[in-house]
């Protein structure tokens, strides 16, 4: 059986998996290459794991959400992306239903017993 | 070669073709600023334990590379149900058919306890394997065709059978569907059955009348086994199911009747025993015979009445009778 720490650690990691689309999606609204972005979520305190954004950052783009362009920065080639016009919309959906949610957890865990 | 090189390459390997270049195009640009931002840190290059620290906080290529692909896994959390459920099915079925025949051998044959269990565990793994691997690649294609989602969507509650009428238990439908497909592929000789042995003192081949009745076994063999799927599929089609095994039941009694007045169902000439030797074995098969056709008659006639009374329960019960 899994100790408390594992238990937490594994329940935790399954409750960032879904808010981390809302964090990549919201971060976008400013054009950002993957590096920048990454760093970004780490400091707002979403660390992506390894080797994982630019998976999830080829779905939403394949998925409408995103749109990218490759451009020369700092000597280099570098992939940037931005939120599309749908991706702005699905955002505005998903952070109200981010907000309905997180109003629910508070009045079911604020309950007077 | 560069470290750093040596892991996109790893990457690229098992990357989908057309899109290897684009996706380690971006991976090289990330891994190269973090390098950058780590020698700035440092202020000197990385050595190579240091690199290879950063690459493994990364990740190992063939995972990075798997999620790129559209499928991450074998057989799905949705799938999964309904590929334990045939699994479990298909292996109770062939381990009941595998073990029955075994016994029978044993029975029959001039085989020891000893070579029949050797032999049995023999042909029990083989066919382990053999299921395993056929059904997970037949759920694995279904996985990838959409199954789950289309079956869900179709599926209601409607299906499921009464809790009151003691249906045919799933189990039951699936051994009735594996002996069936069994006897249809002996039927049509595409497997024989073990050898049982007696080869040496007598040779014993059907009579006439089986040949006479080949192709309306085969079709009732066909129909037992359609309505067995049925059973399994829709277990409440109680009504078409009744009917369907009425029918079936009278024709198999008529095919049992042209069978008895054969009077004779296998022949056996003598190889290293006398013809009276000879003669006794065909009279002891043939009383078999003969007992087993008049054991399934009785069966079928029993299966059909019950089916009838199934039928008309109801409509006796509505009509206060």
């Amino acid at each position: 059986m899994p100790n408390d720490d594992d238990l937490f650690e594994k329940l935790r990691i399954e409750l960032r998996r879904g808010s981390l689309i809302l964090a990549v999606l919201g971060a976008l609204r400013v054009e950002r290459y993957g590096y920048t972005l990454r760093a970004s979520l780490e400091e707002a305190g979403l660390p992506i794991e390894e080797g994982a954004l630019y998976p999830l950052l080829r779905r939403l783009e394949a998925q409408g959400l995103l749109t990218s362009e490759w451009r020369e920065e700092g000597k280099r080639n570098k992939r940037f992306y931005r939120l599309s016009a749908d991706g702005t919309r699905v955002l505005g959906q998903l952070l109200e239903e981010w907000n309905s949610i997180s109003d629910s957890i508070l009045r079911l865990t604020e309950r007077k017993q | 070669m560069d470290l750093l090189e040596r892991y996109l390459a790893a990457i690229r390997r098992n990357l989908p073709q057309g899109k290897a270049d684009d996706i380690v195009a971006e991976l090289a640009d990330d891994l190269h600023s973090r390098r950058e931002e780590r020698e700035d840190r440092l202020g000197r290059g990385l050595t190579e334990d240091e690199t290879s620290v950063m690459l493994r906080d990364f990740g190992h290529p063939l995972v990075i590379a798997a999620r790129y692909r559209p499928h991450q896994y074998l057989i799905g959390p949705q799938t999964y149900p309904f590929y334990m459920f045939t699994m479990k099915i298909v292996l109770a079925v062939g381990a009941s058919l595998l073990t029955g025949l075994s016994l029978i051998g044993l029975v029959l044959g001039d085989r020891t306890a000893f070579q029949t269990l050797a032999r049995a565990s023999d042909d029990l793994w083989s066919f382990f394997f053999l299921a395993v691997t056929l059904v997970t690649i037949v759920f694995a294609v279904l996985e990838r065709n959409h199954f789950p989602a289309d079956h869900l969507r179709r599926w209601t509650p409607k299906q499921l059978p009464d809790v009151f009428d003691r249906p045919k238990s799933q189990w039951e439908a699936a051994l009735e569907v594996g002996f069936g497909i069994a006897f249809l592929l002996w039927w049509t000789g595409f497997v024989g059955f073990p050898d049982f042995g007696m080869h040496d003192q007598v040779r014993i081949v059907s009579a006439p009348i089986w040949t006479d009745f080949h192709l309306p076994i085969l079709l009732l063999a066909v129909a037992q086994l359609a309505l067995a799927l049925l059973t399994l599929v829709r277990p409440r089609w109680k009504t078409a199911r009744a009917i369907l095994t009425i029918a079936l039941s009278i024709a198999a009694l008529a095919i049992i009747a042209g069978l008895y007045r054969a009077g004779s169902w296998v022949i056996v000439t003598p190889a290293s025993v006398d013809a009276r030797e000879a003669t006794a074995i065909a009279d002891s098969l043939d009383l078999a015979v003969r007992i087993a056709l008049i054991v399934v008659a009785v069966m079928m006639v029993l299966q059909a009445l019950g089916e009838l009374w199934k039928l008309l329960r109801p409509k006796l019960a509505a009509a206060g009778i």
